[in-house]
């Protein structure tokens, strides 16, 4: 920020110096011009040079004016957003030309104060370049020696010519000192440029490094608590086979071991321990299929499919706003527990696609069946999408798909349209 | 948005307020009565009396009036011709010289170099009413620079041979042809030179003021290229005219022979102007100078590679190349350089010669009733017209004076010390090149 700062402040004052130097140039030749025009030497100064001097009043009033118009509108450049900057940029440097002419090309370096106000504008690859070509292009062209081949004009020289000894001397140091300080000011604003500009990238690096880091522990945090949740589900499993088996076992054990004491004594009593046995055996089976249950994954089995469906379109369009319709004519939806598992997961799938990825506010799932084939259709009126990309589940369904022999279409022309046939086993249905 | 909006409403006043204020400026310059002003000084340019300029002027500036009703010419009156060149180019170069200004021969190419004369050409090639073909070739041409003309000729003085008809039937010469030759003249002169009064000094002599460049142009030289950057004086033509000028200055056998002396009736030629001519000449506008002999006038004699020729001086009418009435200008310019009634009055009210063939031919009978009037005579149109016919137009580039100052050195030092012609003109022919090329 420092050096931004600073930068910005080279740039005033370059404003303000350039201002001074156009300043001495046209006020210094124009009254040397009416001097020379006063003196009785007008014959003599026109018989020595090829040019006319420019008509002082106009030279002063051009310069000056145009100077000013430059200023404004550098100033409405850096203060109001452009949508065309260009037409400005055009203006600014048609003004810089003008107050270039008219000193008849005797101080160029409003050019590069044209050049330092322009790199504020192009930033990042090659378009950084442009305005440093462009602006020592026009320096070079913009040469007093340069012009005067072409253009009739005087050189400040010339003028001073008129006075004598040091005075003439002096006024061309100063104008030199001007020409010089000038350019060293826009030495040191491009250097400052430079620097601001890898200031800028060195802070995104370090942005872009503390990211990686913060991603590293997330991920290290992320394969933590995986193996957490393994240690939680081991201790839990421990528990059960614990709590169950365990307990269950000890039973038998206890049961099966008094039942062999009293064998040969009481057959009344064997009977009567196995029968105990037998019932901690029950009991254990029962515990062991309760806690199977608990341990799977996913609730599908304790419901309906056509059920789970239903409840996962009223949460979504809840969460949404979106509207969304299920249109089921196949009947009764009850499959094998794979198949039941894909259907559901691309049509939660689908949806989210349509919601997340189409923002669509219309949703319309359509699930027919043809023989041993179950279509499953949703099609948003969302924005779809060009090209289908990976991440929008469509692998994972289609994975799914493949295991069953079944097929999947997205099509994203005109909001989503997914199409999933998934064939189904007979004997399966209806049971 | 609501910032831009004000944006865009603020620039569209300011472009509706400047097209309001350009067009009232314009309005304003459109129906106002608008002037031209027109810069000219008072005298001769060719340094003779002048009495007339104004009457000139006046009658010019009051036709171009009447034919163009709402314009008025401004002038500043009083400008002395000597004052008139540093007035001129002060103007110029503060900015605020007039529309249309007279430039003096001396000035046109260092005004025109600059920039600071309008390029005519576009006028004279388009204006149906203007045919350049009626100037004397030699007035026209003094106005051309490097292909482009400058100035319109207004006046023209070409340089003639003043001859003393009472010296020349005193030594019983009284048959000198028209186009005679650099013989003729020579002969002439060695005749005439001589002592008079009986007392050892030669007191009567053929010529004086005969300099290199009436040897020149009578020989065919062509010492500059058109745009004065270049000298060729190393050639036959040369040569023999810096020859020329050493025979007939070795007639005078040191004595140093000056205007005075063919004032005095004791000189039998004198190469002048028109101008002089006209001022101290012919009845009924003349100054009486020359009360002891008969002043007559003949072209230059010629030379064995050359014709009888003379340089011409030619007073321009030049327009502001930042003038804003440039219609005007252009209109102004022809009234005092092409308007035949107003030509016609430069018989009348000044000393040269009219530059367009017209009115000086027409000078021969208007003029015959004043020479029967005359109890001297007239002056010889017919020879003036020839003359200028066969004019060649002055050098007129930039540094025209300063080169003349270095021929006339270096020739006077080829005379004086008898070096050998050729030698001699390679010396010149170095100085002036090294001049040129600084």
């Amino acid at each position: 920020m420092g050096t931004q700062a600073l930068k910005n402040s080279v740039l005033s004052f370059m404003k303000s110096f350039n201002f001074i130097a156009v300043l001495y140039i046209a006020v210094v030749s124009a009254v040397t011009i009416i001097k020379i025009g006063n003196s009785g030497g007008a014959v003599q100064y026109l018989k020595k040079t090829n040019a006319l001097p420019p008509v002082p009043e106009k030279m002063l009033l051009i310069s000056l004016s145009f100077f000013v118009l430059l200023m404004i509108l550098m100033y409405i450049h850096d203060r109001y957003e452009m949508k065309h900057q260009w037409y400005i940029i055009v203006m600014e440097f048609v003004c810089t030309v003008a107050v270039i002419a008219a000193l008849q090309v005797n101080y160029n370096g409003v050019i590069l104060l044209f050049v330092a106000h322009m790199m504020n504008y192009f930033e990042g690859g090659s378009k950084k370049l442009l305005p440093l070509i462009f602006g020592s292009t026009f320096f070079l062209i913009f040469d007093f020696n340069a012009c005067s081949n072409l253009f009739r004009i005087t050189s400040f020289e010339t003028y001073t010519e008129y006075y004598i000894g040091s005075a003439a001397t002096i006024l061309i140091l100063i104008k030199n000192l001007f020409t010089t300080l000038n350019i060293i000011l826009f030495i040191v604003y491009a250097i400052l440029h430079l620097r601001e500009q890898m200031d800028e990238k060195d802070e995104i690096n370090s942005l872009n490094e503390q990211l990686q880091a913060a991603n590293r522990e997330l991920e290290n945090y992320a394969a933590e608590s995986e193996k957490l949740a393994q240690a939680k589900e081991r201790n839990r499993l421990a528990r059960e086979i614990h709590d169950t088996l365990g307990h269950t076992l000890t039973g038998i054990i206890a049961g099966v071991d008094a039942a062999s004491a009293v064998a040969d004594d009481s057959p009344e009593m064997l009977k009567q321990y196995l029968s105990a046995v037998s019932e901690v055996a029950r009991q254990g089976m029962k515990d062991v299929r309760r806690s199977v249950n608990e341990l799977r994954p996913d609730v599908l089995e304790q419901r309906d499919l056509l059920a789970l469906i239903n409840k996962t379109i009223s949460q979504m369009s809840a969460a949404s706003k979106a509207k969304i319709t299920l249109d089921n004519r196949a009947g009764r939806l009850s499959f094998g527990e794979d198949e039941e598992e894909v259907i559901y997961r691309i049509v939660q799938e689908s949806i989210t696609n349509s919601i997340r990825h189409g923002h669509a506010d219309l949703v319309r799932i359509t699930i027919t069946r043809e023989c041993n084939i179950v279509t499953v259709e949703v099609k948003d009126n969302g924005a779809g999408a060009k090209n289908i990309e990976p991440g929008f589940g469509i692998t994972h369904m289609k994975e799914r798909l493949d295991m069953l022999g079944g097929e999947i279409h997205v099509d994203g022309s005109e909001g989503f349209l997914v199409t999933a046939k998934i064939p189904i086993r007979w004997g399966k249905e209806n049971d | 948005m609501k910032k831009k909006l004000v944006n865009r409403k603020a620039c569209a006043g300011v472009i509706i307020a400047a097209v309001l204020v350009l067009l009232g400026v314009w309005l304003y310059d459109h129906y106002s009565e608008r002037t031209i002003t027109l810069g000219f000084f008072t005298g001769s340019s060719w340094n003779v009396p002048d009495a007339y300029t104004y009457q000139l002027i006046n009658d010019a500036v009051e036709k171009f009036e009447a034919s163009h009703p709402g314009v008025k010419v401004e002038f500043v009156s009083g400008i002395q011709k000597d004052d008139y060149s540093e007035y001129i180019a002060s103007a110029l170069i503060k900015g605020d010289a007039p529309d249309v200004f007279f430039v003096l021969p001396e000035d046109f190419a260092a005004f025109a170099s600059t920039g600071a004369l309008m390029k005519l050409d576009g006028y004279i090639d388009t204006d149906e009413a203007y045919d350049k073909s009626q100037y004397y070739d030699a007035s026209f041409a003094f106005g051309n620079i490097l292909g482009s003309q400058y100035g319109i000729p207004f006046e023209s003085v070409p340089s003639m041979m003043f001859v003393n008809r009472t010296l020349l039937k005193d030594e019983g010469i009284d048959d000198v042809p028209e186009d005679w030759t650099w013989e003729d003249f020579y002969r002439i002169c060695s005749e005439v030179t001589g002592d008079t009064d009986g007392d050892g000094i030669e007191d009567q002599f053929g010529v004086c003021n005969y300099t290199w460049q009436h040897a020149f142009v009578t020989n065919g030289v062509e010492l500059f290229d058109p745009d004065g950057t270049s000298c060729n004086l190393v050639n036959e033509n040369a040569i023999e005219a810096v020859d020329f000028i050493k025979a007939v200055n070795g007639l005078t056998k040191g004595s140093v022979v000056t205007a005075d002396d063919f004032d005095k009736g004791n000189v039998a030629f004198m190469p002048a102007l028109l101008s002089d001519y006209r001022t101290y000449k012919p009845y009924p506008w003349s100054i009486k100078k020359y009360t002891n002999f008969e002043l007559d006038c003949m072209p230059l004699p010629r030379g064995n590679r050359g014709d009888n020729r003379s340089t011409m001086s030619t007073l321009l009418l030049s327009m502001n190349s930042r003038t804003n009435e440039e219609e005007l200008a252009w209109e102004l310019i022809k009234t005092f350089c092409y308007d035949v009634e107003i030509q016609s009055e430069i018989y009348t009210y000044k000393e040269g010669a009219s530059v367009l063939k017209t009115v000086t031919d027409s000078m021969t009978t208007m003029l015959s009733i004043d020479q029967v009037l005359s109890e001297e005579g007239g002056m010889d149109i017919d020879l003036i017209t020839s003359i200028m016919d066969h004019a060649e137009p002055d050098y007129n580039f930039k540094d025209t004076a300063a080169v003349k100052e270095i021929m006339d050195a270096g020739i006077n030092d080829i005379v004086n010390n008898q070096t050998d012609s050729k030698i001699g003109l390679q010396m010149i022919e170095k100085r002036v090149r090294t001049f040129l090329s600084e």
